[in-house]
């Protein structure tokens, strides 16, 4: 392994350890250090979860939909792709477990067997995808076209599935004509699907592969762009409050550095992990309007909530130490298996 | 390891331990095993009113009081329960009582001195007490002033204590912000108020005062919606626009002037519509009344009663003369003595009093008061009757009611007998549908004099005058005053001042913060550092409280054993309350505290000062005492239950004799009443008008006020007699200019404000607080529900006067009067006058030792006023709305 | 049997009195509110009014919030009252973020009224029915109109502003009510199908 992965670990580790604290304070201790009140139940934790669930499902999403049309694995990428993937489920659900009132009911929702409600398909996908990247991970799938078409399509219809039951938690709270509203799926969906691809474009570095990657990314990142630039036109117009202008100019900045990047920058090797990574984080960005902005209206109209005061929400070190300690474990995850592929595997396997 | 955690935690967000490292919380004591499993149901009578009238249920569940609500189908709540009732249990479960007799160790005093409590035994502490009070009392009973107030209204033995202890010195702390009781006084000879007939009322204009809703009256909500709910229209003239104004018509006025808006609608009446009940006028009141040039009345040689001029014989005849034609205006001459008729002096007198005049001090637009009065007038049905229980009765179904905001400024006298005035000229003083006392419903309370006109009640009725004076509130300088604790803290500090020639020694508070609710705080606080000895009756750690020498904890009052009389509501009437004679008993629950009953504690300190027993002891005492408000309806000692003056007798026994004695009861006693709660009586409704009482002309009204007059007179020939000046004013005219027959404009201490003061402070009643009763506003229940409430514990400003002074919602500010200073966050809204400055409630103030949610919030009551020049000169009512100046404050604190 | 609820504003004058009683009777903890009571003016000065709107739980025919619980710890009743099942719920606060009426609060922590002080024996007794880490909200006084009393609220009310009786019919005085006064929903467009009208707003 390269020294900067070395690196890249142990800061991971030590992160991990630290924030670590701050989940289990959560897990143990309840909500009650953190920046949530009544007015914001939902805040980093849930924004985080959002994030890690959409990442995974937008790389599972990729490689599923890759796997269908009958192409090859690129250059092996899609073992690590999939590792990626699964440490950012583990964590995804780690968080968002820290963030139930009751964690230790989380089973619950087994048993509760509430299939309207979005929460359960939540858990339901979750649980699929993680034994789907579990399989990838370890190339358990049967190496037959048959089972690995199966593990594809049901890889990429719960990867759908994942990401769109995410839109549904705000439906009844919109008003009436809520089609208009900025959080659409299809927002949702494809910024699901371009952080997938600044997953492949990390995974590709240092391979010509690289290129198509960046490529599919800017397409993904024009999208995105047209449609959140769209809302925010029809918000300005419509008179509604919308404040995505955060992620609109990141993802400006994106494109620019996609365009520079294909155009100037034709060797750069760090060009394409910085945008991937600026990818992630915009996409990360793009929760928080989900999450923040939208529960800070108040719920009744005027005049009703004209007194209404709306206290505001600071993450408080709890939840930045969750949040990081949950990033920071999809990393360690991502390099705990690659070690245990690379140097303990071979060593148990030569056992036998 | 959660702890582990945890201090990680602290570390990291450095929160800092200040709070709980100063404080330590309450360890409360396990509930007793044996009551676990346990239900229980108890009578309850609320106390967190001062109407403290609301029957209730007491639930107890494992020893643990689990909730208190309205008793079902009882008078005169039917099951309903204000917020302040149902937030009973906090008063009782709280950390912040009194829980055990202490005595001061430092001798220091100081609202932020720590007074280094000593716990002693009750019998130490009240050794120490009464040590003190019998060696004052021995010197000069005088000596000991006995301050009462809304904190404790549960107790029946602080009258006959003081009364057999000899000092005159009882103080009502709460009493000079609201003088509202002269005109009700003089007029229906009723105490407190007078209030509408909510019954029949059609058209009902309501100023400075509530009908029950704003500070959410049980009874009095449920019956103003009942009225509007039949059609009755409601005219709220207010500098804000309440709950009360936002179901009727809101007429927002300029603060303090509501005197000019009264003066020019009687204006309006006289002279423009001029349609009156000449009837009621004639028949039911002095209006008839020659006056001669004296300004009293022209008097029969012979039979000394005033004389009426008789149009048939063209003569002046005694008013009582059977069958004559009294004329209603003129002016006649008798013996070459001019004197014209009370009404036409009145109206004389009244005619510069336009609207247009009006308009320039109140803003109300003169349209609005002629069409007020107008309406006011169309509403009355003059001459129609009204047939109740067999008995015919005018019926005018309007009212006009004026209080607190109205009368609480010099000239508040005059603005509420004026509201008197303008009743009169429709004639619905004392008939159904129109304006009624709320006190005593009996013939005693309209009973006339010799001159035929109504016997002058209660504060009405002028206090004997002393030299030097003995009554350390000045009592005698204000014969007609309501209670008087500003005085006192003036002639405390400076008694040379105010001619007193004793030396005040000794202050007991018995339920009475005058600190917090007054004025000048600061002022009080000296005034409790010079006397040497204090001792209060604490259910809290109050402002008098951490002053104290001794405290003497009390019960919390769901703790007080109680039996009382049904009191008539002041807010207002209707036939769900009227006629209901009442007793009603509360069930204590047990004790939290080593505290003890309010009148055990009296008991006991009487037994040892000695003034228990005998003649003249507390018992006898109580033996001829009245009920000071329902006299003979109310709960007496009378043949032959009176007590035996020589032994000692438990509360529940005296209860028990009071019971037994009750003119409505069944002579059953204490026992009966246990297991049922109350009981009760219905009178016909007829008897609760005092029309029935002196039907046609039997009894008159003063439209002519020679009582305030001679009362007047009377207290100017003192001083002439000692050849003193008034006390604390530059000018005796300035008192006595209050004192004429008839109102006349007078300008308040705040008209003439230096130009920087262009806004006035206004202060209301509000849901959370009524008054300082259980400490409502140190309740975490209410305090809850007010710090939600947009318009509690804010500086309330109008949007237009917000952006002329440049301040937004949010801004902190500082409210300064000439007299002292608030801060506070700003509110900005529609619903206040443009210049007004609206601050609610009884918020801030607070001491060391204290609930801190005492501290929280502006305190209105800093920015008025002891001043004696700032007072009404009749009533000695503070002014309660000073000018004021606001400006922002640049620090965030 | 559907039982409902309505408030007639034009007799509410905000006094809170609905609150604190659901306080005294579901013992509930600091900061939780199971009945709001929003006040806000209309209007400019001098025509201003002041207005008080109480909100309590819906308890919508076709509540958001039972659909999103992923453990039904929120069910309906046959008499049409929601409730919350707090051995079920996993404070997942899914319910909160679904109910547009903002009748649902999560438990944070257990507060105590007397800030910083122990709980008082009130409390120590009733909080025993919370969960830190659950959501709350109002259940009709279930318990008193099992008994067949009226939801605490709507028997303190001094104004007579809360009538509480069965939807389902016609001759109640709730029913009557709604029809007479042409009773409303709060965003009834929405499709919740609220059990709480309101008349004369």
């Amino acid at each position: 392994m390269h020294w900067i992965n070395w690196i890249i670990l142990g800061i991971a580790v030590v992160l991990t350890g630290a924030g670590g604290l701050a989940i289990l304070y959560q897990l143990f201790n309840g909500l009650n250090r953190t920046g949530l009140n009544d007015r914001y139940v939902w805040g980093l934790n849930i924004q985080g979860f959002f994030t890690l669930s959409s990442y995974a499902a937008g790389i599972l999403t990729i490689i599923s939909a890759w796997i269908l049309m009958g192409l090859p694995d690129p250059g092996g990428i899609f073992a690590p792709a999939g590792t990626l993937a699964f440490g950012f489920l583990i964590s995804s659900q780690i968080l968002l477990g820290s963030d139930l009132g009751r964690p230790l009911r989380a089973l619950y929702i087994l048993k509760g067997r509430n299939f309207i409600s979005p929460l359960t398909w939540d858990f339901v996908t979750l649980m699929i995808l993680t034994l789907c990247s579990f399989l990838l991970m370890f190339n358990l799938v049967p190496q037959n076209v048959f089972f690995i078409k199966v593990w594809a399509l049901v890889t990429l219809l719960t990867s759908l599935l994942c990401i769109v039951v995410h839109t549904i938690f705000f439906i009844p709270k919109v008003e009436a004509g809520y089609n208009s509203h900025p959080f659409s799926s299809l927002d949702i969906f494809s910024g699901s699907i371009w952080s997938g691809a600044a997953v492949m474009v990390l995974m590709s570095t240092g391979l010509d592969l690289q290129k198509t990657f960046l490529g599919f990314l800017l397409v993904f990142s024009i999208i995105v762009f047209a449609s959140s630039a769209g809302a925010f036109i029809a918000s300005k117009l419509g008179r509604t409050e919308h404040k995505n202008i955060k992620f609109l100019v990141i993802n400006g900045v994106i494109i620019l550095g996609l365009v520079a990047e294909n155009l100037v920058l034709k060797e750069g090797l760090f060009a394409g992990p910085i945008i991937a990574v600026l990818v992630l984080f915009a996409v990360f960005i793009e929760k928080y309007d989900l999450v923040t902005e939208y529960q800070g209206k108040p719920s009744l109209p005027l005049p009703y909530s004209m007194f209404e005061k709306i206290t505001p929400y600071k993450p408080s070190i709890i939840e930045l130490g969750s949040l990081v300690a949950s990033f920071s474990l999809s990393v360690v995850i991502f390099y705990a298996v690659y070690i245990f592929k690379l140097y303990i595997l071979p060593f148990v396997l030569s056992w036998f | 390891m959660s702890k582990v955690v945890d201090n990680y935690i602290e570390m990291l967000t450095k929160k800092e331990f200040s709070d709980s490292m100063n404080f330590t919380p309450y360890e409360w004591e396990e509930t007793d095993g044996a009551s676990i499993g346990e239900k229980e149901v108890l009578f309850g009578l609320c106390r967190h009113c001062m109407q403290g009238d609301c029957a209730t249920l007491v639930h107890m569940e494992d020893g643990v009081v689990t909730r208190v609500e309205g008793r079902d189908g009882v008078p005169p709540n039917y099951g309903s329960l204000c917020p302040r009732g149902n937030s009973a249990i906090m008063s009782l479960y709280n950390p912040y009582r009194v829980k055990t007799p202490l005595v001061r160790t430092n001798p220091e005093k100081g609202l932020e001195v720590d007074p280094r409590w000593k716990e002693v035994s009750w019998d130490e502490a009240l050794d120490i007490t009464a040590k003190e009070l019998k060696k004052i009392r021995d010197e000069d009973p005088r000596g000991l002033v006995m301050c009462e107030g809304w904190g404790e209204r549960d107790t029946i033995l602080r009258i006959p204590f003081r009364l057999a202890y000899g000092t005159p010195n009882e103080i009502g702390s709460h009493g000079p912000l609201c003088t509202v009781h002269y005109a009700t006084g003089l007029i229906h000879g009723n105490f407190p108020v007078s209030i509408v007939d909510l019954e029949y009322c059609e058209y009902h204009i309501t100023l400075g005062r509530s009908l029950g809703p704003n500070f959410a009256t049980t009874g009095g909500t449920r019956k103003l919606m009942k009225a509007l709910d039949r059609g009755m229209k409601l005219v709220c003239v207010d500098p804000r626009c309440s709950n009360e104004a936002s179901k009727g018509e809101w007429v927002p006025i300029r603060p303090g002037t509501d005197y000019a808006f009264l003066l020019s609608m009687a204006h309006v009446m006289m002279y423009e519509i001029q349609t009156y009940d000449t009837e009621f006028l004639v028949k039911r009141t002095n209006s008839t009344y020659l006056i001669g040039p004296d300004g009293n009345y022209l008097r029969d040689k012979e039979t000394n009663k005033p004389l009426v001029w008789d149009k048939k014989q063209m003569k002046a005849v005694p008013f009582d003369t059977k069958g004559i034609d009294v004329a209603l205006q003129g002016t006649y001459t008798i013996d070459g003595i001019q004197a014209t008729t009370s009404f036409d002096m009145v109206r004389n007198s009244f005619i510069t009093y336009t609207p247009e005049w009006a308009e320039t001090i109140t803003t109300v637009p003169s349209k609005d008061i002629r069409r007020i009065a107008r309406e006011f007038v169309d509403h009355a049905r003059i001459g129609s009757t009204i047939d109740i229980d067999g008995f015919t009765f005018p019926f005018r179904p309007v009212s006009l009611n004026t209080e607190r905001n109205v009368t609480n400024h010099r000239g508040g006298t005059y603005g509420d007998l004026t509201g008197k005035l303008i009743n009169m000229m429709v004639g619905c003083i004392e008939v159904p549908g129109g304006c009624l006392g709320s006190g005593y419903r009996g013939a005693i309370a309209a009973a006339p004099t010799e001159d035929g006109t109504v016997k002058p009640g209660y504060e009405a009725e002028p206090k004997p005058f002393h030299f030097p004076p003995n009554h350390i509130g000045l009592e005698e300088f204000f014969p007609n005053c309501h209670t008087t604790p500003h005085l006192a803290v003036n002639a405390i500090l400076e008694p040379e001042k105010y001619y007193v020639d004793y030396e005040v020694k000794a202050w007991f508070s018995v339920g009475g913060n005058p600190i917090r609710m007054n004025a000048q705080p600061e002022k009080y606080v000296e005034a409790f550092k010079k006397i040497p000895f204090s001792v209060s009756i604490a259910y809290h750690m109050d402002e008098p409280a951490i002053m104290a020498d001794v405290i003497l904890p009390e019960h919390s009052f769901l703790e007080r054993l109680r039996v009382a009389p049904f009191y008539p509501q002041h807010q207002s009437i209707s036939d769900e309350v009227n006629g209901l004679q009442m007793i009603q008993m509360r069930q204590p629950v047990p004790k939290l505290f080593n505290t003890m009953h309010v009148d055990d504690i009296f008991m006991e300190l009487a037994d040892r000062i000695g003034i228990l027993y005998g003649e003249g002891g507390l018992y006898d005492h109580l033996n001829n005492g009245e009920d000071w408000l329902i006299k003979d309806h109310g709960l007496n000692l009378v043949d032959p239950y009176k007590l035996d003056i020589n032994k000692k007798h438990s509360l529940e026994e005296i209860f028990d004799s009071q019971i037994r004695g009750w003119k409505f009861g069944d002579g059953t006693g204490f026992d009966e009443l246990n297991k049922i709660g109350y009981k009760e009586y219905w009178q016909p409704r007829k008897n609760f008008y005092l029309y029935y009482y002196y039907p046609d002309d039997q009894a008159k009204y003063e439209f002519y006020f020679q009582h305030l007059k001679n009362t007047g007179d009377e207290l100017h020939k003192n001083l002439i007699d000692n050849n003193i000046s008034f006390p604390g004013v530059d000018n005796d005219e300035h008192i006595f200019e209050m004192y004429q027959p008839i109102p006349h404009y007078v300008k308040n201490s705040e008209t003439d404000a230096p130009k920087e003061y262009d806004l006035w402070a206004i202060n209301w009643k509000t849901p959370y607080f009524s008054s300082d009763v259980g400490n409502v506003t140190g309740n975490p229940w209410l305090a809850e529900l007010y710090k939600a409430d947009p318009f509690e514990a804010v500086v309330c400003l109008n949007s237009e006067t917000a952006r002329r002074k440049n301040l937004k919602d949010g801004d902190p500010v500082t409210v300064a009067s000439r007299y002292g200073s608030l801060q506070g966050i700003v509110r900005v809204s529609e619903l206040f006058h443009p210049d007004a400055v609206g601050i609610s409630g009884g918020y801030g103030g607070g001491n060391k030792h204290g609930n801190p949610l005492n501290r929280k919030g502006p305190n209105f009551n800093s920015l008025l006023t002891t001043d004696i020049k700032t007072l009404d000169g009749v009533s000695a009512g503070q002014e309660t709305a000073p000018a004021v100046k606001i400006t922002k404050r640049s620090d965030r604190a | 049997m559907r039982y409902g609820m309505v408030i007639d504003l034009a007799r509410c004058v905000g006094c809170g009195a609905c609150t604190i009683a659901c306080r005294g009777q579901n013992g509930t903890p600091a900061g939780i509110n199971f009945n709001k009571m929003k006040k806000y003016e209309v209007g400019t000065y001098p025509s201003a009014k002041m207005k008080a709107i109480p909100m309590p739980c819906m308890h919508c025919d076709n509540p958001p919030c039972l659909k999103v619980c992923p453990t039904k710890a929120t069910v309906k009743h046959e008499n049409g009252i929601v409730t919350i099942d707090t051995d079920l719920c996993i404070g997942c606060r899914a319910c909160i973020i679904a109910c547009p009426y903002d009748s649902r609060q999560f438990i944070w922590k257990m507060n105590n009224y007397y800030e910083n002080q122990n709980e008082t024996p009130f409390e120590k007794h009733q909080y025993k029915k919370y969960q830190k880490g659950t959501v709350v909200k109002c259940v009709f006084c279930i318990d008193r109109v099992n008994e067949g009393l009226e939801p605490a609220c709507v028997h303190t009310c001094l104004a007579g502003a809360r009538i509480f009786g069965d939807l389902d019919d016609p001759e109640s005085e709730v029913s009557r009510l709604i029809a007479d006064h042409g009773g409303v929903a709060f965003k009834a467009e929405i499709g919740t199908e609220p059990c709480v009208y309101y008349i004369n707003g």
